[in-house]
């Protein structure tokens, strides 16, 4: 996940890797995905333009052998997605 | 002299819409209508010697007149609050003339966008974000540790930050000058937020933004830090601002943030699909000739470079695609309407431009 934009312009990367993760926490992940219609985000969504500083996701889920790329302003974040990009947004902000 | 509301001892105590201000300037007897004039101008001390004039000539015949011409100059803010939730049509917090809050958030959104106002009045002579006196509408604590500011085409809404990373975006006057300009680039130029145009999109807001700073400050061009956003890193975030205009590319490098991405030059322009095509990134080209035209020239940065620059951006050849040269060209040409081809202002112009590989 990048998230990008906003008035700081500070991007923002993490990733997550559930195969990586203690059983209870990759259960939490796909919990959040399976909330998610990936299918709903795959013909193209990305947009030239925007509404000025509000942050842009760009996220790739590799899922089943399959890959979704999906871009996304903030305003068009459905709440089932939101919970998965606050998750990848607070490991991003994790200091190292 | 009897106040026209005779209850209130001290008018600075009392809160008397400014609808009814006006009525009273208008209609007013004429101990009335000063102290209503004394009223309705009370936050603004910078233009206290032109208010007295107008109070002066305020007894003569042109009393509508003058009294639309103060008006002009009287912002009208509302802060709401969004109590950490989403909602921007929160409980108004305060209102055009009312009393400080003790909200920090709620009163510097006040202030800053009063000294935004002020700015843009005194120096460009700009009634508000539209030229005819839209009034203000500030939204703050927006979302829940919202790291963020934002112009939705209504309003300037407001984060409380996250307290690690970045503080209450109320807390930098340019970001809040910031949010207010991209109103004003909305209504003049409309420049799509995306690549070139939305690059130098971000760039007038940032330029406008550094103004209202130097300019509440009274700063020269040599004595302005040029930062964005200086007073909201958290602390223990290694870095001095989010944008240097002056030094793009150097304001942080922190293990979270990362290093500051904006180059100074079209050498270094950083074509990316985040950031609607780098915005916030490829600003620092523009944004870094606006400084050397302004350090090229000395003295207030607003008065000659920052008016070069609006009058660019009200340039009828600035279309909503318009790259950087075309800005460029339209600044040249501004330059040279202003101050006569061939004069100091018009040179440093090309030389600005030219600094960050931009020909003319
Ligand atoms: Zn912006």
């Amino acid at each position: 996940m990048t998230r990008s934009g906003g008035v700081t312009g500070v991007q923002l990367r993490s990733a997550i890797d559930t195969a990586a993760l203690a059983p209870a926490d990759a259960a939490e992940i796909e919990a959040m995905l399976g909330k998610v219609d990936l299918n709903e985000w795959t013909s193209g969504s990305t947009r030239r333009g925007g509404p000025p500083d509000r942050f842009q996701y760009d996220l790739v889920i590799e899922q089943d052998g399959r890959r979704h790329e999906i871009t996304i302003g903030e305003r068009d974040v459905s709440p089932s997605l939101r919970s998965l990009l606050d998750r990848l947004v607070a490991e991003a902000r994790r200091r190292p | 002299m009897t106040s026209p509301i005779h209850s209130c001892r001290h008018p600075i105590h009392c809160l008397v819409p400014p609808q009814m201000l006006e009525r009273i300037a208008e209609n007013g007897s004429q101990a009335q209508r000063k102290w209503a004039l004394d009223t309705l101008t009370r936050d603004h001390s910078l233009r206290m010697a032109r208010v007295q004039n107008m109070q002066h000539r305020a007894s003569g015949p042109r009393r509508a007149d003058i009294l639309t011409e103060v008006l002009a100059g009287m912002p009208r803010r509302t802060i709401r609050t969004a109590q950490n939730t989403e909602n921007v049509e929160g409980p108004v917090m305060r209102g055009e003339g009312d009393p400080p809050t003790g909200d920090v958030a709620v009163d510097e959104a006040y202030d800053g966008l009063g000294a935004t106002y002020a700015f843009f009045w005194d120096v460009l002579e700009r009634d508000s974000i539209d030229g005819d006196g839209l009034p203000l509408r500030g939204v703050v604590h927006f979302g829940s540790q919202y790291d963020n500011a934002f112009w939705d085409g209504q309003r300037m809404v407001f984060g409380d930050g996250d307290g690690e990373l970045f503080l209450r975006f109320t807390k930098s006057l340019d970001v809040i000058g910031h949010e207010l300009a991209h109103g004003v680039t909305e209504d003049e130029a409309a420049l799509e937020y995306w690549g070139q145009s939305g690059a130098l999109n971000e760039s007038m807001s940032d330029v406008f933004g550094s103004l209202v700073k130097q300019y509440k400050l009274g700063q020269r061009a040599d004595e302005a830090d040029w930062l964005i956003g200086a007073d909201l890193l958290a602390p223990g975030v290694n870095g001095v601002a989010l944008r240097s205009m002056a030094k793009p590319g150097t304001a942080y490098d922190d293990p979270v943030l990362g290093r500051d991405p904006q180059p100074a030059h079209m050498t270094k322009y950083v074509s990316t699909l985040s950031d609607n095509g780098g915005v916030h990134i490829n600003s620092g080209i523009p944004n870094k000739a606006f400084h050397a035209v302004a350090t090229a020239l000395g003295g207030y940065a607003w008065e000659r470079a920052g008016e070069i620059w609006y009058e660019a951006l009200r340039d009828s050849r600035i279309k909503p695609r318009a790259r950087f040269r075309t800005f460029a060209r339209a600044t040249q040409r501004a330059a040279n309407r202003l101050y006569g081809d061939g004069s100091v202002e018009s040179k440093a112009v090309g030389d600005g431009w030219d600094a960050v590989g931009i020909e003319l």
